[in-house]
């Protein structure tokens, strides 16, 4: 190949680095922005919409394992702290008993 | 002796050509590292074996009529099979880590620096004899650095046919070399103490933001690249399936047996590819190092871009994980933990590594768009 096409082909490649990098960048950055947004609203619309009951129903079945210390049933209120709450009531009853 | 002379001109030994002997040589390589090395056996053993058959003589496995030439017509060159096997890695990737902490998206962004600086790379070697890349196979080649094999046999098929069993192979071979090929860079590009810098827990991601994730993807995919969409929307649907719940008998297949079923079929059909005079050429000896090269790169723009952010969070972004940012799931993740606990053995860094990892798959699939969009 001569060397003029070479180089018409080279500055051709690295107009595409450029445009491709800035290009994947902005793709990801947007997503990004995208991840957040869907995050705020998560946190906004936790799970009383209509899809609510479904989700835990299904949670319950599948049993997959989960981040432990932050599983939430249907009431958005989280297992452990029930748990926690629960072995402090029996703890305070049985204080109470022997006292 | 006619007959003797006919059952002669019947046996491969009076057809063997010199170029058929060595190709099956290399598939005898290929198998050997599979089988005895394990390097990503389950694609390495059928591609091995497709060379081993295509280049049988007389039995004419890739011609019109042969087995081999119908799986590669239905199956690559359609674009249907790397496809179907993104639908399956879809249904296999957790995309938690990476929506827990999205900025890792910037990480796997990087890497695919690695992708346009080979593109790059393979223009520039036509300065040499004997090699004329144009700028379709450049970009074919380039995709190596994507770390991504179904992605590169998509982006080889669409771009540069001739060049997609040397580019399979390539990308194959440098996945399974990952452990080899980015730990030295990785540590040339970090200090100790980076190497040490511990991460703080995850947080936990709801199972409604891991279904609206890959819609989101999805939707951003069709409105900005929808050269992309092939290879993202196949990908959003497989990680639907897995996430939405309510399909685990349609998701369970995507990821094993229709997976398995296709990468047979694909192996196959890539190795179809490895015949004496598309393999036995100079531009091979190219494509391999510059597959080298563009992982090379790939691994050391992430790992910097890794650096730069630690900086800037003032130091709570371990610089290893951003050579997980060239996909290759979920081996660079798993180097990443190794280095990092080579450093400390307390810290383990695998699930911070999957969200570049996990970006690092989209960035290679948006990075494919790209180059289908502009150079196809």
């Amino acid at each position: 190949m001569n060397t003029d096409s070479v180089a018409s082909l080279l500055l051709e490649a690295a107009s595409l680095m450029l445009i491709g990098m800035v290009f994947v960048f902005s793709f990801l950055g947007l997503l990004i922005l995208g991840i957040h947004l869907i995050a705020k609203f998560c946190s906004v619309f936790p799970g009383e919409v209509a899809s609510e009951s479904v989700v835990a129903d299904r949670r319950a079945n599948a049993q997959q394992p989960s981040v432990e210390g932050s599983i939430t049933d249907g009431s958005g209120i989280e297992k452990n702290v029930i748990a926690a709450i629960s072995a402090a009531i029996h703890a305070h009853r049985k204080t109470n008993k022997n006292s | 002796m006619d007959k003797l002379l006919l059952l002669w001109e019947s046996t491969a030994l009076a057809h063997f050509e010199m170029g058929q002997l060595v190709m099956m040589l290399v598939g005898f390589g290929l198998l050997y590292l599979a089988i005895v090395k394990k390097f990503e056996p389950l694609l390495l053993l059928p591609i091995g074996f497709g060379a081993l058959l295509t280049n049988i003589p007389i039995a004419g496995f890739s011609e019109a009529g042969g087995l081999l030439h119908y799986i590669y017509k239905i199956g690559i060159d359609t674009g249907v099979f790397p496809l179907l096997i993104f639908m399956g890695v879809g249904a296999m990737t957790d995309f938690s880590a990476l929506i827990a902490n999205p900025k890792m998206l910037l990480l796997g962004a990087a890497a695919q620096f690695g992708i346009f600086a080979t593109l790059f790379g393979a223009i520039a070697l036509n300065l040499l004899p004997g090699f004329e890349f144009t700028l379709k196979d450049a970009s074919a080649i380039a995709i190596i650095g994507g770390a991504d094999g179904p992605t590169a046999i998509f982006l080889a098929s669409r771009l540069a046919p001739d060049l997609l069993g040397a580019i399979a192979v390539a990308a194959y071979s440098y996945m399974a070399l990952v452990p080899i090929i980015q730990p030295p860079i990785m540590k040339a590009l970090t200090s100790k103490a980076e190497r040490e810098i511990k991460m703080g827990q995850l947080r936990f991601v709801s199972q409604r933001e891991k279904i609206i994730f890959p819609l989101a993807v999805l939707f951003l995919t069709i409105l900005f690249l929808p050269a992309a969409t092939p290879l993202v929307g196949m990908f959003c649907f497989g990680n639907l399936m897995k996430e939405c719940g309510v399909v685990d008998r349609l998701s369970k297949t995507a990821q094993n047996e229709l997976i398995n079923t296709v990468t047979i079929f694909l192996g196959l059909a890539v190795g179809s590819k490895l015949s004496a005079e598309a393999f036995l050429t100079v531009e091979t000896l190219g494509i391999l190092g510059l597959g080298a090269i563009a992982f090379a790169i790939g691994t050391a723009t992430g790992v910097l871009m890794a650096k730069l952010m630690s900086k800037l969070s003032g130091g709570d972004i371990n610089p290893l994980i951003g050579a997980a940012g060239v996909s290759a799931v979920p081996m660079a993740a798993r180097v990443v933990n190794k280095v990092g606990l080579e450093a400390n053995p307390h810290n383990f860094l695998l699930m911070h590594a999957m969200g570049p990892n996990v970006a690092g798959v989209l960035g290679s699939a948006v990075a494919a768009g790209i180059l289908l969009a502009l150079v196809g």
